[in-house]
Parts: structure tokens; C-alpha cells; sequence
């Protein structure tokens, strides 16, 4: 079995939810259905979209980047994660006190008592994201914190314990609207356990 | 006034109704949900009290033991298996790779370091549903106890690897059998092989074909090496990773009637197996340690010679 993620890492992901979600979903072209395995409406694609901009997913699964005004989503990679070309050097080594946790300028990566950990390609991509996953591979995720629900556990600052109590409806519209989205290639890498 | 009396009657007496099924749902419902989970929940205090054994080292009535030819990899840990039907019911094996069990099926699988340590038990309930348990046994052997639901991860346990141990979790427990083709993973037509034969002659099985009695389904392979590398994986891999398993196009599942297959990309396979990177590892859980003999067979199969390393 897998350690557990220690508990300030998982006080971390309940307090990154206490967060207000800091980006706005930008302007876009409405978003389309694809094909699903059973029939999804335009308007769970909408409500997904509308659960997916309500709750911060844009915040850690699109990269950051610098724009006129400061950072900013870089809508280029639209919820693809952590870009596989970026690769990260060793976090900094923190001194004894109160902080805990490293990201990088992008949002994607964060170091800390758990290791290091990559935010995930949602893109419906078949080799690098969710274009293989059914609705119930991605609510048994979410439901369980494993992957697919019988891999490795999700890890910070991915809050499974906030959206493990979304409802069905709501995860299977979030899924329909992740699969809408244009798919991006983009490998992000494995995570790094602690030393 | 009887004519206008009347409905006014009928409507008091429907109202005088809906308040009684409301009273009646306020306690009932909730109690109706409690006893229906109840059953996922309470599981018997004590392994003695599964049934497994009449006496002390006697196995009860009905109970078979059972080795697959292919063990799955859990430390080091030493396994003994039984299982029992409830009386006069069988395994409809039409289905030859996914068996399909009578309700009120039980089996039980002993870990040992050394001497017995955990003992897992699941059992199917009416309505297809599994439910499963984790024992551990007491240091001086007269029984062992149910292991709570959330399991007892690295619990200190002399003789285990690292002196730790885990028991698993209820949902652990979910996460390798409940998306397999058949919840049961030890007992199938692959797993038994030669030892299938018997099992039909005890009247375990129907539907099964009668070829199996001359000749029992056997690993598919083109070699006595192949056929141990594929079981390997099939045991340690093909609960997760068969045609209706995880969306990853990695086929580790044998099939008794179908051929083994195309090449397997061996560098991918070999990363994940010879790891303990929780994050990377394969199988992701129930095991901290590595598989010697394991990773040894899977090189011998999957390397050519030229590139294979020392384990």
C-alpha cells in the first residue's frame, strides 16, 4: 500500500479549496460534445464547464504565464497540466518553521512533505490525458483519491476531499465537459516521492 | 349531508393514511437503509467465527483448499487458500474466464511470516454483492480479529519484512477485486489448471467443458519461460489490466481459449515492476518489497539476452 499523504499535506488541500478560485474561465468557443459512451447534452457540457470555472481546476491544470497584467492562464494549454518540456530542478530546501510547501511560477508543480507532484493533463488527449477514461474511470478518481480507483493515490494539492462529495450528476458533467475540450499532447511527469 | 359528508370522510381517511406512511417512513426508512448495510458492515468479530474450521486445525465441512499455479507477489508472504460453496450449489464456469459464484460463496486466504498473520476472507451476498474482511491473528495463534474497515496500515508486526505489515482497507480490498473480470482471481480455469480436473470430479463446476477433465486449460505460450512470464503478470497484473480493465491498452490478462497475444513493451513493464516508488510501482498497492524471482523471470522473458542486467 502506498503511505498516505501526512496530514499537512492534506490540511494543504483543504486550505488551497478555502481559496477563492483566483481565474475566471476565459472567453472561448462554446465548447462541443464528442463521443461519449452515452449520450451527453450540451447543457451537462455547460453545467460542467460551469462547475470546472466555480472550482479552481483552471488554477492548477492550466500553466501560468506571465502576460501585461502579471500572471495569467496560458489558454494555449488549456487544462493540459504541467508542460512536459518544462522540467523543474530540485525544490528548494526549506529551513525548520512554518512554511511547507513550493510551486512553481506555471502552478503545475508543488513540492512538499509528500514530494513532488505534477498537475495532470484533463485534455480528452488518448496518449497523455482522459482520452481513454470512461465517466466511471474519472468518478471512481475522484470518488476513491486513487487513480482510476484502484491505482496510485491523487496528491496534493489535488483537493479530494472536497470534490469526492461533488454528486454524480455533477462529476459526470464535469467529465463531459473535460472530454468537449480541445485535446492537448502533453506527457506530464511522474511524481517524485519524499527523500 | 351524507353525499357531502362523505368525501369529506374519504378525504380525512387519506390524510389520516399519508400521516400514518409518513410516521411510519420517518423510522422505517432509516432503519430499512441501517439493516441493508449492515450486512456490508458486520462481519464476524473473530475468524473462528467465518466457519472455516470445525475444530482446531480441522477444516469444517464443505471447504476445499486451493493453490493457484501463478501466486501473486505480497512480500515474501507465505499464502494457504480454501473455499466453499454453499451445500449443493456450483460455479457456472460458461463464462471460462470469468466464473460466476452461488451467493453465500466464502473464501479465505492465510498470510504467513513465519506463522499465520493475516487472514482475508470475502463472501458473496444476495444480489451479486461482495463483501470482504481482514483478520489479524493473535501472537499466541488461537484466532485472529477483524481488522477495521479502514484498515491498519504498516502496523508493527514481528517477523513481517521491515518488521511492518499492512492489512488492507475495505476499500483496498475493492480496488484489486472489485474491477476483475471475476471478483474471485485465485480460482479460475488459468489459475487452477491441472488441479481443475478434481475440482469438477467434487462437483464444484458446471458448464464447464468436459475437455477440461483430459485436459485442463494451461498458461498460453510458446515456451515453459513464456508461460511463466505471462502467469506472472496474469497473477500479479490481469485483475486490472484485461480488455475491460483500466483505459491503458496494456493487455496482462490471459485467455483459456484465445492466443497470448503480441509483443508487450517490455521497458514499460519492467520500470514499473522493478520499482517501489509508491508512485510508480506496479501492482500500485499490497506490496512494499520487490519480487526477486519476479523481476528475474520477467527479464529472462522479456529482455533479449544481450540486454538483460542482474537483478
Amino acid at each position: 500500500m502506498n503511505p498516505r499523504p501526512s496530514r499537512p499535506a492534506t490540511a494543504l488541500a483543504l486550505a488551497l479549496l478555502m481559496l477563492p478560485a483566483a481565474t475566471p474561465l476565459p472567453a472561448q468557443a462554446e465548447p462541443q460534445a464528442r463521443k461519449p459512451a452515452r449520450k451527453v447534452t450540451q447543457a451537462e457540457i455547460l453545467r460542467g464547464r460551469y462547475l470546472v470555472s466555480t472550482s479552481g481546476c483552471m488554477d492548477c491544470h492550466t500553466p501560468f504565464k506571465m502576460g501585461p497584467k502579471g500572471a495569467e492562464p496560458d489558454l494555449s494549454r488549456l487544462y493540459s497540466g504541467h508542460p512536459q518540456e518544462l522540467k523543474m530542478p530540485e525544490p528548494p530546501a526549506l529551513p525548520e518553521g512554518p512554511w511547507l510547501v513550493v510551486s512553481s511560477a506555471t502552478n503545475t508543480a508543488w513540492a512538499g512533505p509528500w514530494g513532488v507532484s505534477f498537475t495532470a493533463n484533463l485534455t480528452p488527449d488518448p496518449e497523455t490525458g482522459l482520452g481513454r477514461w470512461s465517466e466511471a474511470d474519472f468518478i471512481a478518481t475522484i470518488r476513491t483519491g486513487r487513480h482510476l480507483g484502484r491505482g496510485r493515490e491523487i496528491l496534493p494539492p489535488m483537493p479530494i476531499p472536497v470534490y469526492s462529495q461533488l454528486k454524480d450528476s455533477d462529476l459526470k458533467a464535469i467529465f463531459a465537459y473535460l472530454q468537449s475540450i480541445p485535446p492537448i499532447r502533453n506527457k506530464v511527469p511522474d511524481p517524485i516521492p519524499a527523500r | 349531508m351524507l353525499p357531502s359528508h362523505r368525501p369529506h370522510c374519504s378525504r380525512d381517511g387519506r390524510h389520516a393514511v399519508a400521516g400514518a406512511v409518513a410516521r411510519w417512513a420517518r423510522w422505517a426508512v432509516p432503519l430499512l437503509i441501517a439493516l441493508s448495510t449492515i450486512s456490508v458492515i458486520a462481519q464476524p468479530a473473530r475468524l473462528s467465527q467465518t466457519g472455516l474450521w470445525q475444530a482446531p486445525g480441522q477444516l469444517a465441512d464443505g471447504v476445499h483448499a486451493f493453490a493457484p499455479q501463478h501466486a501473486l507477489w505480497s512480500d515474501g508472504a507465505s499464502k494457504r487458500r480454501w473455499i466453499r460453496l454453499p451445500r449443493g450449489s456450483r460455479i457456472d464456469a460458461r463464462q471460462v474466464d470469468a466464473w460466476r459464484f452461488p451467493v453465500g460463496t466464502e473464501l479465505w486466504k492465510e498470510f504467513g511470516h513465519g506463522s499465520a498473520v493475516e487472514t482475508r476472507y470475502m463472501r458473496l451476498l444476495p444480489g451479486g454483492r461482495w463483501v470482504f474482511a481482514s483478520y489479524r491473528w493473535r501472537a499466541d495463534g488461537s484466532d485472529a480479529d477483524l481488522v477495521p474497515a479502514a484498515g491498519q496500515a504498516r502496523a508493527p508486526l514481528a517477523g513481517a519484512p521491515g518488521g511492518r505489515y499492512d492489512f488492507p482497507s475495505h476499500a483496498d480490498c475493492i480496488a484489486c477485486h472489485g474491477g476483475a473480470r471475476s471478483p474471485v482471481l485465485g480460482f479460475a480455469a488459468l489459475q487452477l489448471g491441472p488441479s481443475l480436473p478434481a475440482y469438477m470430479r467434487a462437483g464444484l463446476l458446471r458448464n464447464a467443458p468436459e475437455r477440461w477433465l483430459r485436459e485442463p486449460p494451461s498458461m498460453p505460450g510458446r515456451s515453459e519461460l513464456e508461460r511463466a512470464a505471462r502467469g506472472y503478470l496474469h497473477a500479479n497484473c490481469a485483475h486490472c489490466h484485461h480488455e475491460s480493465g483500466v483505459p491503458n491498452p496494456l493487455r496482462l490478462a490471459q485467455n483459456v481459449a484465445a492466443p497470448p497475444g503480441g509483443a508487450l513493451p517490455a521497458a514499460e513493464i519492467l520500470r514499473r515492476v522493478a520499482t517501489r516508488n509508491p508512485y510508480l510501482q506496479m501492482p500500485p498497492l499490497a506490496t512494499r518489497q520487490l519480487d526477486p524471482e519476479g523481476l528475474a523471470l520477467l527479464r529472462a522473458w522479456l529482455l533479449p539476452p544481450t540486454t538483460q542486467e542482474s537483478p
